[in-house]
């Protein structure tokens, strides 16, 4: 399992790889709030906490991103990674 | 001196394969400029072209040009609207004009029978889009979870905003990969009458507003050409563009 | 019948739909050092998004009810990590 990094630019690798990853726990996060939405196991109250801290994540994500310039490294570490998926792994129903 | 082939006849590896044409006569066609050689054996003739080195796949630009150089030997071969079975990019057979006829013997029959399937036919590729914002505007106005959804993003504060509004964009998503199914299971039907064989081939990711329904691979039958031709005419006028090209060498449905 | 219209599938989507589901993980992992173990860890642990949970039952002795599909990723014992392997001899 081979995921390619630039040498020239290893901190803004590593740290795209980083965020990268942030980004995905991010979506988790983001995808099980919903999901307990949908179920309405939780309140009002809740709800309101949970987009706002998830809100703030994204948006400092969002911002390291963009002041470290390294938004094409995180779509490129992106790309791999979902090509792994799609490669090697068979539908799980 | 071939860049891409760089010969020296003391050192001869082997032949590279392109692909075998049916037919017993041997065919000129402007190949021989190329260094390509052409080898009569039993009902087929082969295009190969000998060389003194294996392929190396590191050096990308090399296999670019390998990948072209292949494709319009093959296509060239196709032009003389005889069968032909092309082989895939990269095989060599080591040794020298002895070696390939014993390849050519031992492989005779397998190639005699990709040689029947693909007789009289053609390998086409078909790609149909859609653009999927008409059917969205159509679903806001339709759709009672949307509309919910949507609203509950207004009235509500910030946080809880967010997330209603992510919860929309996700059912949104649902509805509209339940219709790209759908219409991909609707064309599917419509064209499988004049196509012998499918190969499913992945879709894409399409940049912008299109997106990518269904694409495929069809053997087809010459002669039904013109009918698969009428029937993607009809889906384009439906709304959906087509990008429906060939014919190309089987290359996805030989072995 | 019908092919299905095969779809561009992202990590994330699939790790979602894990946690849907929810899952069962059983490992024995040895973390070595210039092939010396030093490190064992042994894992049973169930993961699952806070909905699943909620909607199935599960005893604390790992038994889950027919909601959630166990899916044991390791069996065997696994070396994890060849960390780094030093050439003896060479650095001192």
């Amino acid at each position: 399992m081979k995921i390619d990094l630039e040498e020239e630019n290893l901190k803004g690798s590593v740290l795209g790889l980083v965020m990268a990853l942030l980004e995905i726990i991010q979506k988790m996060l983001e995808h099980q709030a919903i999901r307990r939405m949908e179920g309405q196991s939780i309140n009002d109250e809740q709800i309101e906490r949970l987009g706002k801290a998830l809100l703030r994540l994204r948006e400092t994500i969002d911002k390291i991103k963009e002041e470290q310039g390294i938004a094409d490294v995180v779509n490129s570490i992106h790309k791999q990674l979902d090509s792994l998926v799609d490669g090697s792994l068979v539908s799980y129903k | 001196m071939d860049p891409l082939f760089p010969i020296n006849k003391d050192v001869m590896e082997g032949y590279y394969l392109y692909c075998v044409v049916e037919t017993a006569k041997q065919f000129l066609q402007g190949f021989l400029e190329t260094g390509v050689e052409i080898i009569p054996f039993q009902s087929f003739t082969f295009l190969v072209r000998p060389v003194d080195s294996l392929i190396s796949f590191d050096d990308k630009q090399k296999v670019e040009d390998l990948v072209r150089d292949h494709q319009l030997v093959s296509e060239a071969a196709l032009k003389s609207n005889l069968p032909v079975v092309p082989f895939a990019v990269g095989n060599i057979i080591r040794g020298g004009k002895s070696e390939l006829k014993t390849w050519m013997k031992k492989n005779y029959n397998r190639l005699l029978k990709n040689m029947e399937k693909i007789r009289d036919r053609a390998e086409y590729n078909v790609k149909i889009f859609w653009n999927p914002s008409e059917y969205i505007v159509q679903l806001s106005k339709t759709n009672m979870e949307l509309k919910l959804l949507k609203e509950k993003c207004q009235d509500k504060q910030s946080g809880a905003a967010y997330l209603y509004e992510q919860r929309f964009k996700k059912a949104l998503e649902g509805e509209l990969e339940n219709q790209a199914v759908l219409l991909f299971q609707k064309f599917y039907a419509k064209i499988r009458n004049c196509v012998t064989e499918f190969v499913i081939d992945k879709i894409k990711k399409e940049e912008g507003k299109k997106q990518m329904l269904l694409h495929v691979s069809c053997l087809v039958n010459k002669d039904h050409e013109s009918i698969l031709g009428d029937i993607l005419d009809e889906i384009e006028r439906e709304g959906y563009p087509v990008c429906f090209t060939g014919p190309w060498p089987a290359y996805s449905f030989v072995n | 019948m019908l092919p299905t219209r095969p779809k561009e599938v992202t990590l994330v989507e699939v790790l979602n739909r894990l946690l849907d589901k929810g899952l069962f993980l059983k490992a024995e992992l040895v973390l070595t050092l210039a092939d010396v173990p030093l490190i064992k860890i042994n894992l049973n642990a169930m993961i699952s998004g806070a909905e699943t949970w909620s909607n199935s039952t599960i005893k604390p002795d790992g038994n889950a009810d027919a909601t959630i599909k166990p899916v044991v990723l390791a069996k065997k014992p696994v070396v994890l990590a060849k960390i780094a392997k030093f050439t003896e001899g060479k650095n001192g």
